[in-house]
């Protein structure tokens, strides 16, 4: 029996391969996180890519070159207020020069490539240089998002060399890049270049939401004796980011969004830098159609609405959404037993709704609220996955 | 706000009617040979007849939601008529008459049990009780033969060569249908699956003591397709994963207790006793089944 989950995607998610970029918003704005420290003294101006903060886990960069303004106490992340620096955009991209520059990648040393990955602090979970397997993600976390396709599409060659590269520094026995069918266009792109690769295989999967979530993804793709010997999990954008900081020992001062929704002329993926307000973003790069919107970050399914657009992007933004609200109205359960058969994880999404049932499992990919054929919204019922 | 719904499937009644009755199609076709041109019995009566119970129950679904839903102006028809799953019940239960039914016996009863099963909010499965009700009604009213099939051979029961109702149509029609319910993702085709397993087996081990044929056993009355039908009902049926599971055994062992006594209605009863207990068959069955049927 087919329990995937399968998403049938709006007209206007159709994305071309062009580079659309937005690296000049008048300012950007750096969050203070507590116990971080002011890396300048008295010149108030920063290059691109100056350290900027100083913490005691990791440190901040400047994505672009300007002038310190301000501290600003009205700036959001995930809709939360958080105190932020303001830099006002010089639009000089005035970088230090570096003398840096790596050929080949895969002549590093293993220390050397953890060294720059903690330096710049570029990955949620740091890479485990023991572990036996490595899978890597080209699969979206949500089906309306396109980053790790647009990755692919236009950067395969330096995505497959990386990849190359940390297999044999690493010395990782299998490594998995998964993509799913039903992305023609991915699927013919790697299959071409994968060729040279023989380390590398290629894992093409059904289509199914929320097979983008790592949990979900590693729980279909390993066996036991695979998960228990731990594995590495890279998206592509992660592989893109490995690239550069390895090439060129230079922070990453931008991120790649999926722009969309059913309010805007037409889907596209922006590279944004760092700190860019959401609403800058919005004034500057979309054309309104309709004015009906919410602004939702990181997914239509499973996202979460902007209650402020002084929210920024950082390195969990993936998508901006302008869309409407499905407004029709809940209707009585026909105990079809979809939401139970659909949960990634097993839960009884009926169940939980009645007070009943455990949710602590619950991963929030809202593949139950979508299902529901009697319109009912669980996520009302399962809480927020910050909480 | 991060409760809003952005995008919905497009899974309704609407749909997992309209692939239900889809399904039906290889039944109704085979169902229309066999009890006109396979019988010799061209006339357009006899032609017309299985259909026309199928076409009455279709439209005393339709006039039941029509009349017991409560209408939004933003609804779309579709959402009005398919309110409820009575349309469906309507048509598979006109393909289960026997031709010898009085189809005005079979359009009051089925308007009166639909009328009450949308007043009353009861789990309990309406094909079922429909189908007893007026095979008992028929019984004692009419002194026709209910049941008249003649099988020859194996082969009969495979592409379902027998007279009676559109559904006495065999094992071919019956995976066909299964295959489409079942890529369509509806977990309840488990409870089918379940059950007829469940029933074969038994119905094997019987026939090892008795002179009783096993095909004749598992392929009469047109079990497989109640099973598939009528036990798989959204509504009154268990709806966990291992719950369907349970349930479909449970209509499997019971249709085998009843089949001597009453072989044309002991799936039914069967159905009809799991159906009100269905919650409680989903409660027990996650609570000490713990991983084994999942
Ligand atoms: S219960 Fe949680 S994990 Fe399961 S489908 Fe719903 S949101 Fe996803
Ligand atoms: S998916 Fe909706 S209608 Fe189906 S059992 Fe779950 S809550 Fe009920």
């Amino acid at each position: 029996m087919n329990n995937n989950l399968e998403v049938v995607q709006a007209n206007n998610i159709k994305i071309d391969n062009k580079i659309n970029t937005f690296y000049n918003p008048d300012n950007i704005y750096i969050p203070l996180y507590k116990g971080m420290k002011l890396n300048k003294d008295k010149d108030l101006n920063v290059l691109k890519n100056e350290l900027l903060l100083k913490g005691s886990d990791f440190n901040i960069y400047s994505p672009i070159s300007g002038v310190i303004k301000k501290i600003d106490d009205d700036i959001y992340i995930n809709n939360k207020p958080i105190k932020a620096i303001v830099i006002e955009n010089d639009f000089k991209e005035e970088v230090k020069k570096k003398k840096y520059a790596t050929k080949y990648i895969d002549d590093l040393e293993p220390s050397k490539v953890l060294e720059l990955m903690n330096k710049y602090n570029i990955l949620d979970i740091p890479l485990n240089p023991i572990a036996k397997t490595l899978v890597i993600s080209g699969i979206e976390v949500d089906p309306f998002e396109r980053n790790n396709t647009f990755i692919i599409n236009n950067y395969s060659a330096k995505i497959l060399e990386t990849i190359d590269a940390l297999i044999n520094i690493f010395h990782f026995e299998k490594t998995y890049f998964c993509i799913t069918n039903n992305n023609s266009e991915v699927v013919y792109n790697l299959t071409s270049n994968i060729g040279t690769y023989p380390n590398i295989k290629l894992k093409v999967l059904d289509n199914s939401y929320p097979l983008g979530l790592e949990s979900v993804l590693v729980s279909k793709l390993l066996t036991k004796k695979e998960l228990k010997w731990k594995y590495n999990y890279l998206t592509c954008e992660d592989l893109l980011n490995i690239y550069r900081i390895l090439k060129k020992d230079n922070p990453i001062s931008e991120k790649l969004i999926t722009v969309g929704g059913n309010c805007i002329d037409e889907s596209k993926v922006i590279a944004v830098k760092y700190g860019t307000k959401i609403s800058d973003i919005i004034k500057n790069n979309i054309e309104i159609t309709n004015d009906k919107y919410l602004v939702v970050e990181n997914g239509l399914i499973a996202g979460k609405v902007l209650s402020e657009l002084n929210n920024i992007v950082t390195r969990n933004t993936r998508s901006i959404f302008l869309n409407t609200k499905d407004t029709r109205k809940e209707k009585k359960c026909i105990n079809c037993g979809l939401c139970m058969f659909k949960c990634p994880v097993g839960l009884n999404p009926k169940l939980i709704k009645d007070g009943k049932g455990d949710k602590s499992k619950c991963i929030h990919c809202g593949a139950c609220t979508y299902v529901c054929p009697s319109l009912i919204n669980f996520k009302k019922y399962l809480g927020d996955k910050d909480e | 706000m991060n409760n809003t719904v952005f995008i919905r499937s497009k899974i309704s009644i609407f749909t997992i009617s309209l692939v239900r009755l889809l399904s039906l199609l290889p039944f109704i076709l085979v169902g229309i040979y066999l009890n006109t041109f396979k019988i010799n019995n061209i006339n357009l009566f006899a032609f017309l007849k299985p259909l026309t119970y199928a076409f009455v129950g279709l439209i005393i679904g339709v006039l039941v939601n029509l009349i017991f839903t409560k209408k939004n102006k933003k609804d779309k028809l579709s959402d009005i008529l398919f309110s409820s799953f009575h349309i469906e019940y309507g048509v598979i239960l006109g393909c289960l008459m026997s031709p010898s039914v009085s189809l005005i016996t079979f359009s009051i009863t089925l308007l009166i049990l639909f009328i009450i099963s949308k007043l009353i909010d009861i789990k309990i499965n309406v094909m079922a009780l429909s189908f007893i009700i007026i095979y008992l009604i028929t019984k004692y009213t009419t002194s026709f033969n209910l049941v008249e099939r003649i099988a020859t051979s194996d082969k009969d029961y495979l592409i379902g060569n027998i007279t009676g109702s559109l559904l006495s149509t065999g094992f071919i029609s019956y995976l066909i249908a299964l295959f489409i319910l079942r890529v369509n993702s509806s977990s309840k085709t488990d409870i089918s699956i379940y059950a007829s397993i469940t029933f074969a087996i038994l119905t094997l081990i019987a026939s090892f003591f008795t002179n009783e044929s096993f095909y004749e056993l598992v392929f009469i009355n047109s079990y497989l397709f109640i099973f598939l039908y009528v036990a798989s009902d959204s509504i009154s049926s268990s709806y966990t994963l291992k719950g369907v599971k349970v349930y479909g055994i449970l209509i499997g062992i019971i249709t085998f207790s009843l089949m001597l006594i009453t072989p044309i209605l002991a799936p039914f009863i069967a159905i009809l006793i799991t159906s009100l207990f269905s919650t409680v068959i989903d409660k027990l069955s996650n609570k000490f089944l713990k991983k084994k049927l999942t």
